[in-house]
């Protein structure tokens, strides 16, 4: 047999090869095989005994009555048990649809962590970091070689998959819908492994528990619509188009979604690869990155609604999910201490002869730079953020209404920025564990008073400012006067101004140079 | 005009307040064995590491063959031209040596026929054709050494950075990886190497630098740095009277001091400041005097003596 596919295989990829032919070998294959095999031996066992014999009065696969939670049973003329094969191959369809995804990822979830994880402590990574190929490329072979010995056992069980739905009489689009979904799911989750073990987690049963946790959510919201609308998968409407009652649109919708999630961190997986000291996202990256989620989101609120849902319980929501995410953004663009101290200390020194000093402002490097404080790019993004949400809430006919949604996005700023700031300052404080002190401050500061506040008080609207310090200010707004949010504002601005002075002053002593520091010392002592 | 095959300017390595590197201009011909020495915590790593791009600098420029090294960027071309093996050198264990090599091979973008050719001549150089389908975890340690070199050279990188290659081996696998340097070198390689054997080096290369605290703190061919710091000695020995020998030393303008060497009967060693020409004159000069001379032996102080004289550490 021809080995040329194999070999060009190699030249295409070799990072692909190298796992295809260090993972497929003959011991691996077989036991792959016979696993894959067995295992549908078993499924069809099992469907098989559950099927009615002729002495049975009800079973789930009769034909007769309905009774309770099963059918009775009819028989033909020769007294044989009339079976009802096309629901029984449907739960054979159900059962494979469910389960072959969820061995995909959480196998493929599991080995790439595991196996980055190990070549990273090993060192060897670094060798392919030093090798011509292209950060995509290795990332590419990994991405697709690591799995490679659960997809080949799914594989094996396509064939089944196929008779079952063609015994189910579900259509080619339905089944290829599964497909779909299956394959814009595991890719995102796939990169978004390749994204932890290049951001040093080597911890792959924490990204079996991700799988599991966000799969079985899935897997019981799909339970419950099974008996409201087949199609509603999330959201019923996108942007006023009512994508849930149509297949094509609610899968087009994710794979959209899940198109655009990989494509991001895909984007950082390969920044952090290529650069393990860099942050996963870049300053520029980070504006496109919030306009597309913001836009996303936005999508959601913009909608055909009654008139007992008035659009500030939407605002709401989206002030909440913006709290988080603006969290992930500061873990994302938050320069290590190192990087800080070099830019502190060296920034000046950087300027070439060649370029102008104006090209290189302070402005400029607070907006664009890799080493410089993420504070300005932070509040970028947020203007980001409220210039997406914007021409919606002008839109809205309650002045209001529309006072206490521009009130909840400036506290809401507020907040973020002060959260930030606490964030960056700790990031520069020497002791090693600075970025799960940052992580923890952040979330207490988050998630603390709001639990004290509603110990104390109970509702929001009964001491509405306290609430409006908090991170869950959108939920006071509409019972503050607006001198409470004028007074809260003053508060969170105030907090945000010592916060930048100390972090300014921190910076001016990290760029001191050493003969100054030691200078210094000397004067002292 | 040719350009260095490596130049920095004004390298600069910070780890939080502390300068691993400082302000490092270095230059290193195409063709040379440039040696790093330097005590432990000298910067010579972190150096080679930047180098070899595995670091980024905090400041300063790196130039391979003329080319700027940007840290952020692919580098495709660059990468080829570089082959880099350090001190810890991890492998994997799961593959043969065939394989390996294979691989790396095909990340370096070889293709056949160059490829399987490419990978029998570096098996060749470093001895292990005979080993070429055993699994790398029963290499021995000296054998593991030889591959990952075999990798880092498997591109035909023009620049070699190597980082205390022989730390760990034993004297015969020494040997063996120091013969196989002295092939690459003869074959036009440039050779960035560091090491504490500075008998090694004295034998390999053709310039070396001296780091410590961070500082270059000299880079020099080794021919211009013996002849600064190195002095000329002579070993003498006679049947006759030490005496004698002794006076018609001290007749000779270019001997600098004379000294007695206990452990060697009747011999003297003479610090010499003449050339070659004077150290025959000086010779004649004892035999018309009738001096019985058993030996006249010239010699030079090596490496390590021109390191300590310095005033650095003893660094192996």
């Amino acid at each position: 047999m021809s080995l040329n596919w194999f070999y060009k295989l190699g030249d295409w990829n070799p990072q692909f090869f190298r796992e295809f032919k260090g993972r497929l070998k003959p011991r691996n294959l077989a036991i792959t095989v016979v696993t894959s095999l067995l295992a549908q031996t078993l499924v069809m066992a099992y469907f098989w005994l559950a099927l009615p014999g002729n002495d049975t009065e009800k079973s789930n696969y009769c034909t007769g009555e309905p009774s309770y939670s099963s059918w009775k049973c009819l028989h033909d003329a020769a007294g044989n048990v009339i079976i009802n094969w096309k629901l029984w191959w449907f739960y054979i369809f159900e059962l494979l649809s469910w389960s072959l995804p969820f061995i995909v990822l959480i196998a493929g979830v599991y080995m790439l962590i595991s196996d980055l994880g190990r070549e990273e402590r090993r060192g060897t990574l670094n060798f392919l970091r030093l090798s011509p190929q292209p950060s995509q490329s290795i990332l590419l072979g990994k991405l697709l070689g690591v799995p490679i010995v659960p997809f080949l056992a799914v594989l094996l069980v396509l064939p089944l998959h196929w008779v079952s739905a063609v015994g189910a009489g579900v259509s080619i689009n339905g089944v290829l819908s599964i497909y779909l979904f299956t394959l814009a799911v595991a890719s995102c989750y796939f990169t978004g492994a390749l994204l932890f073990a290049v951001l040093g987690g080597s911890q792959g049963w924490l990204g079996v528990l991700v799988v599991w946790f966000t799969f079985s959510i899935f897997f019981q919201y799909a339970l419950m619509s099974r008996f409201g609308e087949y199609y509603a998968l999330l959201p019923h409407q996108f942007f006023g188009v009512l994508i849930g009652d149509s297949l094509t649109l609610s899968v087009a919708f994710w794979l959209v979604t899940f198109g655009v999630a990989t494509f991001w961190l895909w984007q950082a997986a390969n920044r952090r690869f290529r650069n393990p000291a860099a942050t996963p996202v870049s300053k520029r990256q980070s504006y496109l990155l919030t306009a597309c989620f913001e836009f996303w989101l936005l999508g959601f609120v913009v909608r055909n609604r009654s008139e007992f849902e008035p659009p500030i319980h939407d605002l709401t929501v989206v002030a909440l999910v913006n709290v988080f995410w603006f969290v992930i953004l500061m873990a994302a663009l938050m320069p290590q201490r190192q990087k800080l101290l070099d830019w502190a200390r060296y920034r000046r020194e950087r300027v070439s002869s060649r370029q102008q000093f104006w090209n290189h402002s302070v402005m400029k490097e607070l907006i664009r730079g890799e080493k410089s404080p993420a504070l300005l790019a932070i509040s970028l993004n947020l203007l980001v953020a409220v210039a997406v949400f914007t021409p919606w809430i002008l839109s809205w006919d309650e002045a209001g209404q529309k006072f206490q949604a521009f009130s909840t996005l400036l506290l809401g700023s507020m907040f973020v920025l002060i959260c930030a700031a606490i964030a960056q300052l700790m990031m520069l404080m020497k002791t090693p564990k600075r970025t799960l002190l940052a992580a923890w401050t952040v979330g207490a500061i988050i998630f603390v008073p709001p639990v004290l506040l509603g110990l104390l008080f109970s509702s929001p609207e009964y001491f509405p400012i306290a609430w409006l310090v908090s991170a869950f200010a959108f939920a006071a707004i509409k019972h503050a006067t607006a001198m409470e949010i004028f007074i809260s504002f003053l508060a969170h601005l105030s907090v945000f101004s010592l916060l930048t002075n100390r972090l300014a002053h921190q910076l001016r002593k990290a760029g001191e140079s050493e003969t100054k520091a030691l200078l210094a010392g000397s004067q002292r002592g | 005009m040719p350009q260095p095959a490596i130049l920095t300017r004004g390298l600069t390595k910070q780890f939080d307040r502390q300068l691993a590197v400082n302000d490092v201009d270095l230059q290193v011909e195409a063709g040379e064995v440039y040696g790093l020495i330097g005590p432990n915590g000298a910067g010579k790593t972190t150096l080679i590491r930047m180098l070899a791009t595995v670091e980024e600098p905090t400041v300063g420029e790196i130039y391979v063959n003329g080319e700027r090294l940007l840290r952020d960027q692919d580098n495709p071309k660059l990468k080829r031209q570089l082959g880099y093996l350090p001190d810890d050198f991890p492998l994997y264990d799961d593959l043969t040596v065939w394989d390996y090599l294979d691989y790396f091979a095909r990340l370096y973008c070889l293709r056949e026929p160059r490829r399987t050719q490419r990978l029998r001549e570096v098996l060749e150089l470093v001895q292990l054709e005979h080993k070429r389908n055993d699994p790398i975890t029963n290499l021995s340690r000296g054998m593991k050494q030889r591959l990952s070199l075999a990798r880092t050279i498997i591109h035909e990188p023009v620049v070699l950075l190597l980082d205390e290659p022989v730390s760990g081996l034993d004297p015969i696998a020494r040997i063996q990886f120091r013969d196989i340097i002295k092939i690459l070198r003869e074959a036009g390689m440039t050779v960035l190497i560091s090491s504490h054997i500075l008998s090694d080096l004295e034998e390999l290369c053709t310039s070396v630098g001296i780091m410590e605290m961070g500082f270059l703190v000299e880079s020099a061919s080794l021919e211009s740095l013996y002849r600064r710091l190195s002095g000329q000695q002579i070993m003498v020995s006679t049947l006759g009277s030490l005496d004698a020998l002794k006076a018609e030393l001290k007749n000779c303008p270019q001997v600098e001091g004379i000294e007695l060497l206990p452990e060697k009967h009747q011999s003297i060693r003479v610090h010499f400041s003449g050339s070659t020409e004077d150290s025959a004159n000086l010779l004649r000069s004892l035999i018309e005097a009738g001096i019985p001379l058993t030996e006249f032996h010239c010699t030079q102080e090596n490496l390590e003596t021109i390191f300590l004289k310095l005033g650095h550490q003893q660094t192996s």
